[in-house]
């Protein structure tokens, strides 16, 4: 009798297990629902005009200013990046990590504004550069904690082994951790650019859009993710559709970006 | 002779980097000071009043931003509801239950919801989302426990729900990756051990398992929450844009960053451009408790600033 | 000495560890694609920043406005022309007429458009900003009353006491008694009504309210007048654009939009009672009748809303361009002077088509004249 109320106990326990389990599996795939659903819709509605000349000039803004932003955001954040792991400890470094964790957490729009009231304001126009500079203080905080992990997680035993063979700590870290380090800085940098190249907070107010191909670095540009805003919010359903034209190829460059910082990651493992 | 240069070199190297970290803390200062010499018009104006004035009307010079702090927490504490449901349940399946194979393409899935840009989040919100929502989401809710005051009034597609489930959506990856880590930080042993005095893997996860991980988790909630606080481009495009204060979240409503994403090149009188830069101001303020705390929750029980 | 020579030293070592080391010649070849790219970028036009424009008054510019969303549609075609005929690129963004008025006092944009002209205070900021503003009226149009009932395929009757109610919240449903008596014989719904407004700072707004506070008293004593004012119900829309949006999206919605997107987003709207009594539509003919009782219009006095006449259009407003009379760029000065030329004068003939009216030709002389004797 006893035994018999301890099996059914038991089975009790295990059919609550399973039950768990189903509500996990329905937790899960919760989750990766929007992305199909995102995926579907942009691929479905978004591959009819993918090759016409519309998207031209904000797919090249967008890959202009990311690119400029990483003139910016690689030296400096590469920088700020080695001070972090080469000063792990004191005080100071504390409150830089804890200011990069900051600056990359904040609201991105409040970029946009600081960027309008210092760069566009005192230079007089809405600009390329302007939305570049939005995007560098985005990716410069990331870029550094990026890099500083990376240094963290790979690298001390080389460092620590030049040292002993006395080199100058200088030496130890851009002879020997830095060639290591080449592609993981590949893939943070990589990354990065993927993060900014989504962006639109950061330049509603910096580089306003342009009909035109943009003449020089000071003058407005537009980009996808300005493209695709501006389009959602048009009354004209042939102008919605090609905010999915818009989100497709953003997608599409952001999955480039991905696949290839997997692969260059990938290739150091080996 | 050889003992100095080796001091000197590293000392100018680390000169040198000093200043790129000098440059950050500047960047930060700038950030702060644009905010606060910018709002100081409008703090001078309004005061503490500028928080609990319930009224957005420039043409009245009357600045209160309620609804907009209103707006930012309602929708974003639907999405971190909703999220940390979901997160911890995927973070649990992923770690607890999962195979092996089924993890890893999960996890690619993950960083590729982590990776879509919050305009397409807003694109997909606006032109799938609302509209489901009108039509089928938000009348199934009205009838099935419409009589909780806040599933109930007028459907409208876009307002809190909608900006709440964008916002939960946008959540989930951080939520999921974090929480991954903290359980698998569990040690082996302890779960060892549940294991072998009779726990079912439910029991282990929710007597082992989530106690031992619960600061953490509630850490990265919290840091979710403070991102989703700043959420400006897909709010702005599934919120409605109405500053007013309303019960149901079917209603529009309007938050902190969407105003600004809204209004901030339209102002056309400083008392206004400041209101906004005021805004802004609270934003940031917001965001750097939010994050403060996650970061002290997370270090607790991590040891270390960044898990993420 | 011996210092200063073994600091020269430590700073060649260091120089050559970077050009040497392994991770910066890497660095170094992305470093050179970037740069590369960033001259190709600018290769073909080079950098310009204001100042070294004016060094070379040859090289033309970009000039830039925002504004409006009312004007968008006849700016956008007009500007596509203007760059054929003369190859000068304007790029116009529109905003609305706050970011119209609010970056031209930022002087971070050649000209704003705004349908409202600009009010006292924001004018005091823009002389101190800017110096002296010249304002001119670019263009005639109307606010429609657009909604969105699906079964009802007459369109509806209103009067302005019946609007002011609607977006007051005083009437909540679309088979309303006030609503049936307007419009004898049409079979309306018992949806709610779904009160949409701008929520950014309109000039389009700003006519609605116009038209409203003249025809309401309960709306002057609430509401009043702006280009944002406090919505009693309702939710909002960015932009014309935004709102057409809201308005398909939503049955049962109503709104207010510039006559122009009404036509191309093929929203319903309705007929308007006007001052005699008559149910007019938006036309270009009502509107140009409308823009007739009024012979002269200032910045200061602009109001062209419910005008007398039964052929009138109660809603209609001139829409206006506004910029900075001293200009420290030659160039700039000049394109802008060709571009305000060409709006006013071949730029009219694009208005009919988008569903503007074209400038009466009193008000097109007036522009001129204006034009002339700021710039000579």
């Amino acid at each position: 009798m006893r035994e018999e109320q301890f099996i059914r106990a038991i089975q009790k326990r295990k059919r609550k297990d399973q039950w768990y389990y189903v509500f996990l599996l329905f937790m899960g795939f919760l989750s990766l629902f929007p992305l199909f659903s995102v995926l579907y819709y942009v691929v479905s509605k978004g591959w009819f005009d993918l090759f016409s000349a519309g998207f031209l000039k904000p797919t090249v803004g967008t890959l202009e200013m990311v690119l400029i932003a990483m003139v910016f955001a690689i030296p400096l954040g590469t920088g700020l990046g080695l001070y972090l792991y080469e000063s792990r400890g004191t005080r100071m470094v504390t409150v830089v990590r804890y200011t990069a964790d900051l600056l990359s957490g904040i609201p991105s729009i409040l970029i946009g504004m600081a960027v309008y009231a210092v760069v566009v304001i005192s230079t007089g126009t809405f600009s390329l550069f302007a939305g570049s500079v939005a995007l560098a203080v985005f990716i410069i905080p990331y870029l550094g904690r990026e890099i500083e992990d990376q240094l963290i997680d790979s690298t001390s035993t080389i460092k620590e082994g030049a040292l002993a063979l006395g080199a100058t700590n200088t030496r130890a870290l851009l002879q020997m951790v830095l060639p290591v380090m080449t592609r993981p800085l590949i893939v943070a940098i990589l990354l990065s650019m993927s993060r900014a190249m989504g962006e639109t907070a950061p330049l509603l107010f910096t580089t306003l859009g342009n009909h035109f191909w943009p003449i020089g670095l000071m003058s407005p540009a537009s980009t996808l993710s300005l493209q695709i805003y501006f389009d959602a919010l048009s009354p004209n359903s042939f102008v919605q559709a090609q905010a999915w034209t818009g989100a497709l190829i953003l997608i599409a460059f952001i999955i480039i970006l991905f696949l290839v910082a997997k692969w260059i990651a990938r290739e150091e493992s080996k | 002779m050889n003992n100095m240069r080796k001091h000197d070199s590293d000392r100018l190297f680390a000169g040198a980097l000093f200043l790129f970290a000098l440059l950050l803390i500047l960047l930060g200062l700038i950030m702060v000071s644009v905010m606060i010499s910018g709002s100081w018009k409008s703090i001078a104006a309004f005061g503490f009043s500028f928080l609990s004035g319930q009224i957005w009307n420039p043409l009245r010079h009357s600045y209160g931003a309620l609804p907009f702090l209103y707006g930012t927490f309602v929708s974003s504490l639907i999405g971190l509801i909703l999220s940390t449901v979901v997160g911890v349940g995927t973070a649990i399946l992923l770690t607890q239950f999962g195979h092996i194979k089924y993890v890893k393409i999960a996890t690619i899935l993950l960083d590729a919801l982590a990776a879509i840009p919050s305009v397409v989040y807003g694109l997909w919100g606006l032109f799938v989302l609302v509209p489901w929502l009108r039509n089928t989401g938000e009348p199934l809710l009205k009838t099935a426990i419409g009589v909780i005051p806040i599933f109930n009034g007028q459907v409208w597609g876009v307002g809190l729900l909608a900006a709440g489930l964008i916002l939960g959506i946008m959540m989930l990856p951080t939520i999921i990756t974090v929480s991954r880590k903290l359980l698998d930080n569990v040690p082996q042993e302890l779960q060892d051990g549940a294991i072998a005095l009779g726990a079912t893997r439910t029991e282990k996860v929710r007597m082992v398992v989530l106690p031992y991980s619960r600061v953490g988790i509630l850490g990265a909630v919290l840091l979710s929450f403070g991102r989703a606080l700043g959420e400006a481009i897909a709010v702005t495009l599934v919120i409605g844009n109405s500053p007013t204060i309303s019960t149901s979240l079917f209603e529009p409503g309007d938050s902190l960053a969407s105003v600004l994403a809204n209004q901030f090149l339209e102002a056309s009188t400083h008392l206004y451009l400041s209101s906004l830069y005021e805004i802004g101001l609270v934003l940031l303020i917001v965001a750097v408790l939010f994050h403060t705390a996650s970061k002290l929750l997370i270090w607790r029980v991590s040891g270390r600033a960044r898990i993420l | 000495m011996f210092r200063l020579y073994n600091m020269g030293k430590i700073i060649f070592n260091v120089t050559w560890l970077i050009i040497h080391g392994g991770i910066t010649r890497m660095l170094h070849k992305v470093m050179i694609l970037m740069i590369l790219s960033l001259l190709l970028t600018s290769c073909g036009v080079p950098v310009i920043s204001k100042q070294s424009a004016a060094s070379s008054p040859s090289q033309k510019v970009q000039l830039t406005g925002t504004g409006s969303t009312f004007v968008a549609p006849l700016l956008s075609e007009v500007f596509s022309d203007f760059y054929k005929f003369t190859s000068i690129q304007v790029n116009y963004q529109a905003i609305s007429s706050g970011g119209g008025i609010g970056q031209l006092i930022a002087k971070t944009v050649n000209f704003g458009a705004t349908d409202v002209p600009f009010n006292r205070i924001e004018m005091q900021s823009a002389v101190n900003s800017g110096g002296k503003v010249v304002e001119m009226p670019i263009t005639l149009g109307a606010v429609a009353m657009v909604y969105h009932l699906p079964q009802v395929h007459t369109p509806l009757r209103m009067n302005g006491s019946l609007i002011a109610n609607i977006f007051l919240g005083k009437i909540r449903r679309w088979n309303d008694a006030s609503i049936a008596r307007l419009n004898p014989g049409v079979k309306l719904p018992s949806l709610p009504i779904r009160v949409i407004y701008r929520s950014d700072a309109s000039g389009t707004t700003y006519q609605f309210t116009d038209y409203l506070n003249r025809v309401s008293p309960v709306w002057k004593k609430y509401v009043g007048v702006g280009k944002a004012v406090s919505w009693p119900v309702g939710s909002g829309g960015k932009g014309n654009a935004g709102i057409a949006m809201a308005v398909r999206a939503i049955p049962g919605a109503i709104s207010y939009l510039e006559y122009s997107f009404a036509l191309s987003s093929h929203l319903q709207y309705g007929e308007l009672e006007n001052r005699s009594g008559a149910f007019i539509f938006p036309s270009v003919s009502s509107i140009a009748a409308a823009a007739n009782h009024f012979q002269t219009i200032t910045p200061t006095d602009f109001s062209i809303v419910n005008a007398a006449g039964v052929q009138s259009y109660p809603i209609c407003a001139y829409s206006w361009v506004a910029f900075y009379r001293r200009q420290q760029n030659p160039v700039v000065k000049t394109e802008l002077k060709q571009m305000l030329n060409w709006l006013v004068v071949k730029g009219q003939q694009n208005a009919r088509r988008l569903g503007y009216v074209p400038l009466p030709n009193r008000i097109r002389h007036a522009d001129l004249s204006l034009l002339r004797r700021n710039w000579g």
